[in-house]
């Protein structure tokens, strides 16, 4: 059994990486790449007053997009990993986390310039490792911001540089080296030797000048930036196995293009809501589903299964968004019953409730739980009534199953009443099936119910999901389908555990 | 096998029955430390009222002081000069030259000042501060366009509105939607503003202003009395750090807004009211960048702009001195989706224009019908409806009677919807049959836009001519749409070479192509849906085959950067009066995937926008637009489908909501008593 648990466990990392993988290429490849999904998701779809290049440029700066799709997935997954390579990451006691100076790419076509690329200045004088934390933190931001104010002037300068070249080389003939939206491909126009004399090369070789110029300046700037995170000025995050080469730390989800916060903030925000309707849902589903089952099977044929079983099937096939819009345009409107409220969980006015009911100045107060209860009628009644069918007919037909079996007869030959048959012999070992069921059920209400959870504006996890869809908003979608699959797939293990208890003849050799 | 309750399950039992009872009691000592700090809330509300009070009773008194010490001042100036004058007269009178004239007055008496309490105005007409020679403007102080007082308002309630998306940051210079702008506007104020019934632009916090008259620098002075919420004044070093210390901060992710204020290279603080702007290049919307961003104010600011992290993450660190404020700002307890965001009165705020709510809740329903349900329940006073909705309460005699309003107007905001041709070659291979004008014209002359708005559109729309909202000074008012004339369509599309030769149905050129097209649109709008199907249709019925190709919102910015459509669909809008023609429409945006992505060259445009992006005198830059708003319908490299005025529903207990040009001003709302919810 131990050995089966590894290995089900071991399976668990190549199954989880996998999966990943293959939904990173997909947003990867959809049209403009990851990008353009940023580009959207930050709400930068409007017209943009400066040239396509350049705003791409800095896009692929900030988020590291210009490597090739697998690096960036790896270093997603180094990101997400427990165990990670390198330098130690170093946060803030506010909680801000910084890594290791992102590295800087050559400036494109410098060999048309210059035989070699220019050196860093040395680095700034910098408060020493054992300087006032303080000081070495002012040192450290200042550094950081003249890094990025640098590094910014020179991805300008660089695009600039760019799409002149990128005209002169579609100018002398050269039209395949150049993008459409007008920056080179460094691969073919590396090898193009350029045209000197064409009255384009002044213009080209005068920002060219600036572009390795800026480039001198980040690169000085960043040897300083280096230096100044050496000397630690921020406690170090997580464990360190072997010192800049190996650490353990708590995985790290990014932070939402579009929501602007750490994406594990987002997901701890929307769960609750989603756990609370499924957990008030569930018990329902189980307390009527699971009953009416049993009664079905011990009256097999009669009226209570055939309505029953036809009532729950008619359920079931009620789709939800016609339920939840009847539910509100009838239930909830005041012009017909008005009885309950539209949406959201809580009143206006919840957070000066009292936690429990109680009577004020103006008469009865619901409180504060009251009202949540109130409010969650609806939208679970929803989840509910489509959860009876498979339920009820589960237990009907294990129940049945179990009442041909010999221990049955045997039981009824002894004299056991049937009361005592129904519960204790037959249900007892019809449950095992329903509560594997449960365990694989589960975590798929985790990604919660989108639709239900649209129309009655609950921000849960359906909401986050589906508005990541809409605006590609990759870290969510990863973080997301990251803890989705593995919830997944220990439930999957549990399953298989359960059996394995609940039935001795199962074995794991 | 005998099930008994043994000693066990009783201690089960037991432990059960005191965790519920612990737990009942943990909830009533809960309520009991709630209560009290309920009390304390509303004992601190009081004190925060009073002292607010206080704090503006305080300083009318000594402006009051101030200007009395002003008069006597003046007074005690007057009799010096009174006093030497009298000396003169008496030295003058001593040798002689005294010439004493019919009314007995002494012709050199100087001119008494003695206009009291008006002499303050003139007092902060104080333009020391201006450089000499160049003429200052003052603006009128920033109020109401109307008073809600005149309109029976009173102090007092809670108004509600719902948003249909989730807004996701409020932060200035983050946030990225639309909800965001509007809590800005709320809480923040920029130096200027367009005047919601006229839109020219007026001071705000600015006070008076002077513009170069070769438009390369702007000085202005702040209004003397405009603080934040919390007291503080604001100064020039707060309008200088707004705009370099944070939107223009490369370690803070404002890349939009970074983009808007691109013709500001420096400001100079002069002193503290006064600041000095300086402009890239000559252009006339340089005084409009300078008065559009919000001025955040440094000393609450400065700590979150040092941890860029921080600020990059927050959600609701919103501060300002606009009319409103936000209940928290601390960033430990700021606002965050997808809580209700409630704005409350800022109980200090220094212009007149003081909003009679005491406070503004803002929710989100993405459902278009639970947002509607929710309205008409009474539990929201501002809601924007879809068409249906619209269309079918404005008819309704319960709802008219019920007193809330159904609105509808054209406003600077509201854009209009097209179908834009691809007027170069589609992803730069073959040329589109839309390259020729004459076809465009036949395009939009076969469609029958007056049906589209009256069958699809519900009749809310209205018909639109070109690219600037009817709303504004921008537009030519006299340029009538194309009419819907399938005649004529059918010449111009003969005159271009498109005639069915073979008599299948579709029209060929000479070199036999067939006219077939794309339509491209994002979906999951119906109404569009349905527009294109019936375009379709138009074209069926004139030979011309047409594809409908429904896209993603996300891939439509990639697929407009390769030019890899023959038509788009979608709608613009703007967000000020006047709107810089040059990115859609100049060719110089053509390469290199700018935004003229239907790759329309035309040199005429292109002169235009060119001349008029120059001239500084408002009047002037109209007669130069309105030409280009003539060319552009001439061309026709859109069809312009129809322009989308505001459609809003107001409860019966909101008071003066008005329909500006410039779209709303929600700090003239106020709650009329007796209505529905009554918030605590």
């Amino acid at each position: 059994m131990g050995t089966y648990l590894l290995r089900r466990l071991f399976l668990l990392i190549p199954t989880v990486i996998g999966m990943t993988f293959l939904i990173f290429m997909l947003i990867a490849s959809s049209k403009g790449g990851i990008g353009a999904a940023i580009a959207f998701s930050s709400g930068a779809g409007q017209a943009k007053g400066e040239s396509a290049a350049l705003q791409r440029a800095r896009l692929e700066d900030r988020y590291g997009l210009d490597s090739p799709v697998v690096v960036q997935y790896g270093r997603w997954i180094g990101r997400v990993s427990p165990v990670k390579f390198g330098t130690r990451d170093q946060v803030s006691p506010a909680g801000e986390r910084f890594r290791e100076p992102r590295s800087m790419k050559d400036p494109p076509l410098w060999e048309w310039f210059v035989d070699a690329l220019p050196e860093p200045d040395a680095p700034k004088e910098l408060p020493g490792k054992d300087a006032e934390e303080q000081v070495k933190r002012d040192a450290y931001r200042q550094a950081s911001n003249d890094f990025a104010a640098a590094r910014v002037d020179h991805v300008r300068a660089r695009t600039e540089f760019e799409l002149a070249a990128g005209t002169l080389l579609r100018e002398t003939g050269h039209r395949d080296a150049v993008e459409s939206d007008g920056t080179v491909i460094l691969g073919l126009a590396k090898r193009i030797e350029p045209d000197k004399s064409h009255a384009l090369w002044a213009d080209v070789e005068q920002k060219a000048k600036v572009m390795l110029d800026t480039y001198k300046a980040t690169i000085s700037n960043k040897a300083t930036l280096d230096a100044s995170f050496a000397t630690k000025p921020f406690p170090e995050s997580g464990w360190g196995l072997i010192p800049g080469v190996l650490w353990l730390d708590a995985p790290d989800l990014g932070y939402s293009y579009s929501r602007s916060t750490p994406v594990i903030n987002e997901i701890a925000k929307a769960l609750p809501y989603t756990l609370m309707l499924n957990l008030a849902a569930f018990p329902i589903i189980y307390l009527i589903a699971v009953p009416s089952g049993i009664l079905s099977a011990t009256h097999r044929g009669s009226w209570i299964d055939v309505t029953s079983g036809s009532l729950f099937v008619a359920l079931w096939s009620i789709p939800v968004v016609w339920a939840g819009v009847l539910a509100i345009g009838f239930l909830a409107n005041d012009k017909y019953l008005g009885m309950f409220p539209v949406s959201g969980l809580h009143d206006n006015d919840a957070a000066n409730y009292l936690m429990l009911p109680s009577w004020g100045e103006n008469g009865f107060e619901r409180g504060y739980l009251l009202d949540t209860l109130w409010h969650l009628c609806l939208p679970v009644a929803c989840i509910v009534y489509g959860g009876f069918a498979i339920l009820s007919k589960q237990t009907r037909a294990a129940m049945l199953e179990n009442f041909t079996m010999d221990y049955v007869r045997t039981a009824k030959a002894k004299g056991v009443d049937g009361g005592s048959i129904v519960m204790r012999h037959v249900f007892r070992n019809s449950l095992l099936p329903i509560i594997t069921m449960f365990v694989t059920v589960f975590p798929a209400t985790l990604a919660g119910s989108v639709v239900i959870e649209r129309i009655f504006s609950i921000p849960g996890m359906g909401s986050m999901i589906i508005d990541a869809i809409f605006l590609r908003d990759t870290e969510i979608l990863l973080s997301n389908s990251l803890i989705i699959g593995i919830v997944n797939v220990v439930a999957l293990l549990l399953a298989d555990i359960l059996y394995a208890m609940a039935d001795p003849r199962i074995t794991y050799k | 096998m005998q099930n008994r309750f043994g000693l066990k399950d009783f201690f089960t039992m037991a432990l059960l029955v005191v965790v519920i009872i612990m737990l009942g009691l943990v909830m009533l000592q809960r309520d009991r430390s709630f209560e009290k700090s309920r009390e304390v809330q509303i004992a601190t509300d009081d004190l925060k009222t009073m002292l607010a009070t206080l704090m503006t009773s305080t300083e009318e008194t000594n402006a009051r002081l101030g200007s009395l010490a002003g008069t006597s001042k003046r007074q005690a100036d007057n009799t010096d000069a009174l006093l030497a004058e009298m000396r003169g007269l008496r030295s003058d009178a001593a040798a002689g030259r005294l010439e004493i004239g019919e009314g007995g007055g002494a012709t050199t008496t100087p001119a008494v000042v003695t206009d009291g309490g008006s002499s303050s105005s003139a007092d902060e007409r104080d333009e020391s501060w201006a450089r000499p020679g160049i003429p200052v403007t003052w603006s009128r102080p920033w109020t109401y366009s109307t008073d809600p007082a005149s309109m029976g308002g009173k102090p007092g309630g809670t108004f509600i509105e719902i948003y249909e998306g989730q807004m996701r940051t409020a932060t200035p210079a983050r946030y990225a939607d639309v909800y965001g702008r509007r809590i800005n506007d709320m809480v923040l104020e920029p130096l200027g503003a367009w005047d919601p019934k006229t839109l020219e632009l007026r001071g705000r916090l600015a006070q008076a202003w002077q513009y170069a008259p070769d438009g390369t620098w702007l000085r202005v002075k702040i209004h003397p009395r405009a603080r934040f919420s919390d007291g503080m004044p604001v100064t020039g070093e707060d309008v200088r750090f707004s705009l370099f210390d944070v939107i223009l901060n490369p370690e803070i992710e404002a890349d939009r807004e970074r983009s808007v204020y691109n013709n500001i290279t420096a400001i100079d603080v002069l002193s503290e009211k006064v600041v000095e702007f300086h402009f890239k290049d000559v252009r006339y919307d340089s005084m409009a960048q300078a008065f559009g961003f919000y001025v955040m104010p440094k000393h609450f600011y400065e700590k979150y702009v040092k941890t860029p992290q921080i600020y990059n993450q927050s959600t609701g660190l919103v501060f300002g001195s606009g009319p409103f404020k936000l209940a928290s700002f601390d960033p430990e307890r700021q606002w965050s989706p997808p809580a209700d965001l409630i704005l409350e009165r800022n109980d200090l705020y220094w212009a007149p224009a003081k909003p009679m709510l005491d406070g503004y809740r803002i929710k989100s329903i993405s459902d278009s019908f639970a947002r509607f349900t929710e309205f008409m329940n009474g539990n929201a006073d501002f809601v924007r409806p879809i068409s249906n909705q619209f269309a079918t309460v404005s008819e309704d005699p319960e709802f008219i009677a019920s007193g809330k309003k159904a609105k509808k107007w054209l406003n600077m905001r509201s854009g209009y919807a097209f179908l834009a041709w691809q007027c170069g070659p589609r992803k730069g291979e073959k040329l589109t049959p839309f390259h020729d004008k004459r076809v465009r014209q036949a395009m939009t002359q076969l469609i029958d836009r007056d049906r589209v708005i009256r069958d699809i559109r519900m009749g809310i729309d209205l018909p639109c001519t070109g690219p600037f909202s009817s709303a504004t000074p921008q537009a030519d008012p006299e340029i009538e749409p194309w009419p819907f004339d399938p005649v004529r369509a059918d010449e111009l599309l003969r005159e271009a070479g498109w005639v069915d030769r073979d008599k299948n149905g579709v029209r060929e050129n000479e070199k036999g192509e067939e006219f077939r097209f794309e339509i491209t649109y994002p979906n999951g709008s119906e109404s569009t849906e349905q527009m294109v199907k019936y375009v379709k249709q138009a074209c069926a019925e004139m030979g011309i085959r047409c594809e409908l190709k429904p896209i993603d919102w996300s891939i439509l910015q990639p697929i407009l950067d390769e030019r890899d459509f023959d038509c788009v669909t979608f709608a613009w809008s703007a967000s000020q009066p006047e709107s810089d023609p040059e990115q859609l429409w100049h060719s110089k945006w053509i390469n290199n995937q700018g935004d003229n992505w239907i790759q329309w060259n035309s040199p005429t445009a292109d002169a235009l926008i060119e001349e008029g992006r120059k001239v500084l005198v408002d009047a002037e830059r109209m007669k130069v637009w309105h030409k280009l708003h003539r060319h552009i319908h001439e061309e026709q490299p859109y069809t312009f489908m129809f322009e989308m005025p505001w459609i809003r529903l107001a409860s019966a207990r909101a008071g003066n909501v008005q329909e500006y040009r410039s779209g709303m001003e929600w700090y003239e709302f106020f709650i009329r008593p007796g209505g529905a919810p009554v918030m605590p």
